[in-house]
């Protein structure tokens, strides 16, 4: 690559491209930051003057948080659906994509087409209850895996991928002798690293972040997840006072001070920030994954 | 090879139809649901007093579901729930319906075809619906008078007229749960401070002495820091402005109906709001009102906090509840030896104090306006419904037995039952501070966790309309928080409301909006009544006054 000096102009693009990009990063961490230092910040600190370093550090808040027997179920329950979710996702999505994008497989645009539609078309939030209901799933870890298994968008990325993948590997594994669970597991899946860790991540942080199914799924207390239960720790105290029926029944005679619910969102939220450097590289590649090439 | 795969293909597409077939032909899908209720129809067996259909069968154990207000689901063989599962001789299987997205979960219950037997409707505005789809069991009066006497004794002495509020069409499908406290206004809280600073002495009892203190709020620096940075009042004032028209009208949720000469007219469309929003046009032109009465006093968090108040850029409030604005010591609270606990600091007392130490404010009674009406909004009384699902209905002596069981729990005249399954066992999680008052303390380790109550089981009845005692309860009353009350005439829902509510609120926001900021003249107001009455103002107005006529016979 050929170095040659930037012009007046594109220097001054580049100062400005750096400010604001700056502009936009604090943006997004001003909130991160400022429920950080809440969650440090002790009950004798006013609700209104939270400065990035607080006046008064405690760690109490997090100490009541991780002692809090449902976050620890609650923990267990997440870790459990991400890991599980996560590995028979992948397998599934790979044992689908992978015939699939073999354009000798019989009918393949039919079957291509029947799953395509289905990210379109859904039976919606009622029926899709009453199957996992009548299929004795409800309290399980199943009810919150099964349903959203293999993801139509998923799949046709890995498709995609798989597709622009040349053709001569696999032929020479052939020649050698190999059959086509050999050559899956020892050919294609190697060189299919990036999309499999990008799959994996997206797979990895729905499980992470959805709390509805479990809402509606995991009614009793000990199976339900993480995310759930910081809801309704965050949602409590500050849900606005509407016309009827305003009162609070419970008399709210413990609000659960804002620190706390700081502290709440933290403990949620910074374990997948932990292992999000770890795939970014893979992330960032994988943008480019969907396209065809050659 | 090719004919192979051809093969291969048909038997695949072939089990693919056969599996579509299969599917659509499956009989329905909820077909031995309410296994619960279902069942006992089975062994319906005679009941003990052949004259009442109603009686339980002697002996028989029921299964009973139950919902109820929940913050946190209730844990696994829940202490309470098996204290009265072996007090009444029943299973009660407690659903675990998170409050703040009830009606969403209930409705996916009622969907695949569950209903529970005790059915709370949170959202009295759905009684109507439910009524209509014909999941509640009617509940005629002398069912009422035999199973469920103390709760109807309760509503009927302290809210008369207000169990009228669970019929629909005449027909009585559910029981109103009636909030006790809300027989206390909103509060005007007034920063005495600066009150003194000004030279006034007295707390405004008129509209125009309240206008007078305002001006000085904002003109004549009454924090004396040499700045003018100070306002009159926020988006609250809204409420005693109004109210001293004798109107109430909440930004962004339903006005209130006013009586005038017998009928009912809306608060939105009323004559007197000209002349109120005319005022405070002028107080926005004059910088006493806040420009950023907009968005409102409470910027987060918690509710009732008023942030504008606290942070000292206004000087008067009505948001929240009066005791959210209690100092710590504004009562004592008696204890079983004898000696007296000062109260703790409320909510937005707690805020002040740390913001500001000297800070003092002060409670004012609501203002007497140029038409001769005084008052301010009270929150609505009638919180939620409960009836009986319509599965129970099947067989009569369930529907006995139910009601029985919720009559107790709810309205026993033993005050220790009902404080059991509001709040736990006594001596475990809770203990008296003085029972005269009613008063009681958290037990630790509960005394921290919030919703424990919904985790052991408890807070299974309904709230009901007791004439409160607690010492919190008597300031009020001393405090003259009681009086002028304003209260809306129709407390629940009514379909053309409901229908047309978004709309209606959005144009008369904008209106109330616009005329104050002086963006529109106040002769648009004349307008605004025309356009709100188009969009389906007067339909609302002629429903509401329909039902009124057939609730006050």
């Amino acid at each position: 690559m050929a170095i040659r000096r930037s012009s007046a102009g594109e220097k001054v693009f580049d100062v400005f491209n750096y400010i604001f990009m700056f502009i936009l990063c604090l943006t997004t961490i001003y909130p991160f930051l400022y429920l950080f230092s809440n969650s440090l910040a002790s009950s004798e600190v006013a609700q209104t003057q939270i400065t990035i370093i607080p006046k008064s550090i405690t760690f109490e808040n997090y100490k009541r948080v991780l002692t809090n027997p449902l976050i620890s179920s609650g923990y267990y329950n997440t870790i459990l659906r991400t890991a599980i979710g996560t590995f028979l996702g992948l397998v599934t999505t790979f044992a689908l994509a992978y015939p699939l994008s073999k354009k000798y497989f019989p009918n393949r645009n039919f079957w291509t087409g029947i799953i395509v539609f289905t990210m379109f078309f859904g039976g919606g939030m009622i029926p899709t209850y009453i199957l996992v209901r009548n299929l004795n799933l409800m309290n399980t870890i199943w009810a919150l895996i099964l349903p959203e298994l293999v993801s139509a968008y998923n799949f046709i990325i890995v498709r995609n991928y798989m597709m622009s993948l040349p053709e001569s590997i696999e032929e020479s594994a052939r020649i050698d002798g190999a059959n086509d669970i050999i050559i899956l597991i020892r050919i294609v899946l190697p060189v299919c690293k990036p999309i499999l860790a990008t799959v994996a991540l997206w797979i990895a942080v729905w499980h992470w972040n959805s709390w509805f199914d479990s809402m509606i799924y995991s009614q009793k207390a000990e199976k339900q997840v993480v995310q759930l239960i910081m809801r309704r720790i965050v949602l409590e105290g500050s849900q606005q006072v509407m016309n009827m029926s305003t009162m609070d029944e419970s008399g709210l005679r413990v609000v659960t001070p804002e620190s706390l619910k700081a502290a709440t969102v933290m403990v949620t939220t910074i374990p997948i920030l932990l292992v999000y450097p770890f795939i970014q590289k893979y992330f960032v590649k994988g943008v480019m994954l969907g396209s065809l090439k050659g | 090879m090719k004919k192979c795969k051809v093969f291969l293909a048909l038997v695949l597409v072939l089990g693919v139809i056969m599996t579509m077939i299969a599917g659509c032909g499956q009989k329905q899908i909820s077909g031995n649901d309410g296994p619960k209720t279902g069942n006992d129809a089975q062994h319906q067996q005679k009941s003990t007093d052949p004259d009442d259909p109603y009686a339980p069968v002697e002996g028989k154990k029921y299964k009973i579901t139950w919902t109820n207000y929940q913050i946190v689901p209730a844990e696994e063989d829940a202490v309470v729930i098996k204290i009265l599962e072996e007090k009444f001789n029943v299973e009660i299987d407690l659903w675990n319906l998170e409050h703040s997205r009830y009606h969403e979960l209930l409705n996916l219950r009622l969907a695949s075809g569950e209903i529970p037997d005790v059915f709370r409707m949170t959202d009295p505005n759905t009684l109507l619906t439910y009524a209509q789809q014909g999941v509640l069991a009617e509940l005629p009066e002398d069912f009422l008078q035999k199973y469920a006497p103390d709760i109807l004794k309760v509503i009927n002495d302290n809210a008369p007229g207000y169990i009228d509020f669970g019929k629909v069409n005449g027909v009585q499908y559910a029981l109103p749960a009636v909030n006790p406290t809300n027989i206390f206004r909103l509060p005007l809280v007034y920063r005495l401070d600066w009150m003194e600073n000004v030279g006034v002495s007295k707390t405004p009892e008129t509209l125009e002495e309240f206008e007078e203190l305002m001006y000085k709020f904002a003109k004549e620096d009454p924090d004396r820091n040499g700045k003018h940075d100070t306002y009159g009042c926020s988006q609250t004032v809204l409420y005693p402005v109004l109210g001293a028209f004798g109107l109430n009208i909440s930004l962004g949720a339903e006005s209130y109906f006013v009586e005038r000469d017998g009928k009912l007219i809306d608060s939105a469309v009323a004559p007197e709001l000209k002349e109120a929003l005319a005022i405070l046009a002028k107080w926005y032109k004059d910088g006493v009102l806040d420009p950023e009465f907009i968005t409102g006093e409470n910027t987060g968090g918690y509710w009732a906090l008023s942030h504008a108040f606290i942070n000292g850029r206004i000087g008067f409030s009505s948001l929240g509840n009066f005791y959210h604005w209690l100092p710590a010591g504004a009562y004592m609270i008696p204890a079983e030896d004898g000696t007296e606990i000062p109260s703790n600091d409320e909510a937005n007392a707690k805020e002040i104090k740390l913001v500001n130490p000297n800070a003092k404010w002060i409670q004012g009674m609501p203002l007497l306006g140029p038409t001769g009406q005084r008052g301010i909004k009270a929150y609505n009384r009638l919180m939620n419904f409960y009836g009986i699902g319509k599965l129970a209905e099947k067989e009569k002596g369930k529907m006995g037995k139910v009601m029985q069981i919720f009559n107790h729990v709810s309205a026993s005249p033993d005050i220790e039952e009902r404080m059991l399954y509001r709040w736990g066992i006594r001596g475990e999680h809770w203990e008296w501070i003085n029972k005269e008052m009613e008063t009681i303390k958290y037990l630790p380790p509960y005394d921290t966790e919030s919703g424990y109550e919904n985790r052991i089981g408890a807070h299974l009845g309904m709230t009901l309309p007791y004439p409160p005692k607690g010492p919190r309860e008597q300031w009020a009353f001393d405090n003259g928080l009681d009086k002028f009350a304003i209260e809306s005439p129709i407390q629940v829902g009514l379909p053309k409301a409901m229908q047309y509510n978004a709309e209606l609120t959005k144009i008369r926001d904008e209106a109330i909006v616009s005329i104050i900021t002086g963006d529109k003249p106040l002769d648009y107001f004349d307008e605004y009544v025309k356009i709100y009455m188009a969009a389906g103002g007067k339909e609302v107005e002629e429903e509401a006054n329909e039902y009124y006529k057939s609730i006050k016979k």
